[in-house]
């Protein structure tokens, strides 16, 4: 009989942040010096000539931006995967397949088809998207009454995805061609059109993060049942409600800037809940650390791997995570 | 302490509970019997604010319970459910101090203080060893304690519980039982708890509430109540009610064969 009490949570906080942001940090590292100019760390400490401030310029300009960018998308995704799990009680709900990145993604594409700012317009007509969707997906699987069975929530959003990629294509196919290909592109996954002055909108991203940090020991109760979380002292509707906002508005965004990449909010809580156990005062800052590393990693193999130019980042997501998630399942099957 | 007066709650178009009304003092043992679908669990789902009231009014100390936001309400009463979900995926330990959630800060972390209250409620209903173990590994009974002692940690005033004996052996029940009397005793707890043994409930209750068809039959000291025409017309079937041992303890059994026909 096991009678060692588990590590408190200071104690697992302790150990898994420092070691994630240090896992981090080495990816974004190797990300900065890594790129098609073959510009690298050692050209910043030896300039020759003009070498220095080129070097400069690509890693901190050009580089430095795409690695941010690959961050906070990373860490979003494995966050809204890990907040989605947790209200929906499924272990395999994630933006992507729950259609909540595909409706996003149908109210950018109009938006930017009607020719709305993409400051404000276009995020702003990619939230209501992705709500409307998140929205029918659980009505759909009969959520409303605050019961989720596993199967008809996936058959809802394997529904809401197939709507929502009929409207895409629809709306790909009225659109001018030269548009066209870069929205196809855009909808693999693709962190490539970033630019250095659109940082700051990913800036609004920060406190959805606080705020789900707040937010996680409810989410510890709410694995309990809703009832049970509400005797505990949970305001059940209050936090299920402001958490699903908070999630769609934050997938909204970073599907303005990405696209559509999958399978990150659904291996990266996965993998962490097995090393880390189930709290969520571990896991949303676990996620946010890890889901960005991840991404990074996967941006970097993405701008590398080909001769030339390079592909988008949902392919390599989706060919790392598809399979490591069919090994869990497997795994999870055999004991 | 907890009153309810008028008390209607529907699920559906169905009226399960219709008009009833008690009052529960500070320190009362109070349990709720009566045959399966007679609105024991929704009574109790009223009492936790857990189910909404079609007609009537729940009140706690004097306040609407409606008043009370829920971490309020679960500072102050505490409620042992019927089932837990069976993927849960934590430990005693970590179950035990999720009971602290309504005295906890913003960022939700527990200090020593609360780990001292979840180790003394892991004492009181003895599961100081089983610390580690995860839900899934335990016994009915184990699970049980377990719960009652989250619920311990929320230092409640009152503690609601549905049916919390069934499935455990005779031994566990009492056992649990004996918890809840020792609480009562020298905490002052009030113990309002749904059950079907209706032995349990005459060894241990100050009073009684007995439902028929979701309406108050009768409330009172069980030897007041628990009649075996009483019973007999509640739930149905012949019953032998006696005292017996050295004690006088009451009992009622069930006799075989015998099902009256007016249900």
């Amino acid at each position: 009989m096991t009678t060692a009490r588990p590590a408190s949570i200071i104690m697992r906080l302790a150990v898994a942040v420092p070691v994630l942001a240090a896992l981090l940090v080495i990816a974004a590292v190797a990300a900065m010096t890594t790129g098609s100019s073959g510009v690298t760390l050692a050209d910043l400490f030896h300039p020759a000539g003009n070498g220095g401030e080129l070097a400069a310029t690509i890693i901190w300009k050009i580089r430095f931006p795409r690695v941010a960018l690959a961050a906070t998308v990373g860490a979003t995704l494995a966050t809204s995967g890990l907040v989605l799990q947790a209200l929906l009680r499924n272990p395999l709900a994630e933006p992507y397949i729950l259609g909540v990145s595909g409706g996003a993604a149908i109210g950018a594409i109009s938006a930017s088809i009607i020719g709305l700012s993409p400051f404000f317009g276009v995020p702003l007509s990619a939230f209501a998207g992705s709500m409307a969707t998140l929205v029918l997906v659980i009505i759909l699987s009969g959520g409303a009454a605050g019961r989720f069975s596993r199967e008809s929530l996936l058959l809802g959003g394997v529904m809401v995805n197939a709507l929502c990629s009929a409207v895409i294509m629809f709306l790909i196919s009225i659109t001018k061609s030269s548009q066209a290909h870069r929205i196809l592109f855009w909808l693999m996954g693709d962190l490539s059109m970033f630019t250095a002055d659109r940082m700051a909108l990913l800036a609004v991203i920060l406190p959805c993060f606080v705020f789900i940090m707040i937010m996680a020991r409810p989410m510890n109760l709410l694995l309990l049942g809703r009832e049970s979380a509400a005797l505990l002292g949970v305001n059940v509707p209050r936090v299920f409600h402001s958490l699903l906002a908070v999630t769609s508005f934050m997938v909204s965004l970073v599907v303005c800037q990405s696209g559509l990449i999958g399978f990150c909010g659904l291996v990266i809580p996965h993998i962490l809940r097995r090393i880390l156990g189930p709290d969520h005062r571990v896991l949303v800052p676990a996620c946010l650390l890890g889901g960005g590393a991840f991404l990074v990693v996967c941006d970097l193999i993405s701008r590398t791997l080909p001769e030339h130019g390079e592909m988008p980042v949902g392919v390599i997501t989706a060919m790392i995570g598809a399979p490591l998630f069919i090994f869990l399942l497997w795994r999870e099957k055999k004991c | 302490m907890l009153e309810a007066r008028a008390v209607s709650i529907a699920l559906g178009s169905a009226e399960i509970v219709k008009k009833i009304s008690f009052r529960v003092a500070a320190g009362e043992f109070f349990v709720i019997i009566g045959p399966n679908g007679s609105g024991k669990t929704t009574l109790l789902k009223g009492l936790s604010a857990t189910a909404p009231l079609a007609a009537g009014e729940t009140r706690l100390k004097g306040r609407p319970l409606a008043s009370f936001s829920r971490r309020e309400l679960a500072r102050t009463i505490a409620v042992v459910p019927q089932q837990m979900p069976q993927d849960f995926p934590f430990t005693v330990t970590e179950t035990v101090l999720m009971g602290r959630s309504p005295h906890l800060g913003l960022l939700g972390i527990e200090t020593g203080k609360d780990h001292g209250i979840a180790a003394r409620a892991m004492d009181t209903t003895g599961v100081s060893h089983l610390g580690g173990r995860r839900l899934a590994e335990l016994s009915g009974g184990e699970l049980q304690r377990t719960v009652i002692a989250r619920a311990l940690c929320q230092e409640p005033e009152i503690i609601l519980l549905d049916e919390p004996t069934a499935s455990l052996d005779p031994a566990h029940q009492t056992r649990i039982m004996d918890i809840l009397a020792k609480l009562r005793h020298e905490q002052g707890m009030t113990v309002i708890m749904v059950s079907h043994d209706l032995n349990l409930a005459a060894m241990y209750a100050d009073r009684v509430l007995v439902l028929e068809k979701g309406r108050a039959r009768a409330c009172g000291a069980p030897s007041e109540v628990m009649t075996a025409e009483l019973l007999e017309q509640v739930y149905g079937c012949r019953m032998l009610v006696e005292r017996v041992g050295e004690s006088g303890l009451l009992t009622a059994i069930p006799l075989p064969g015998q099902h009256l026909s007016a249900r």
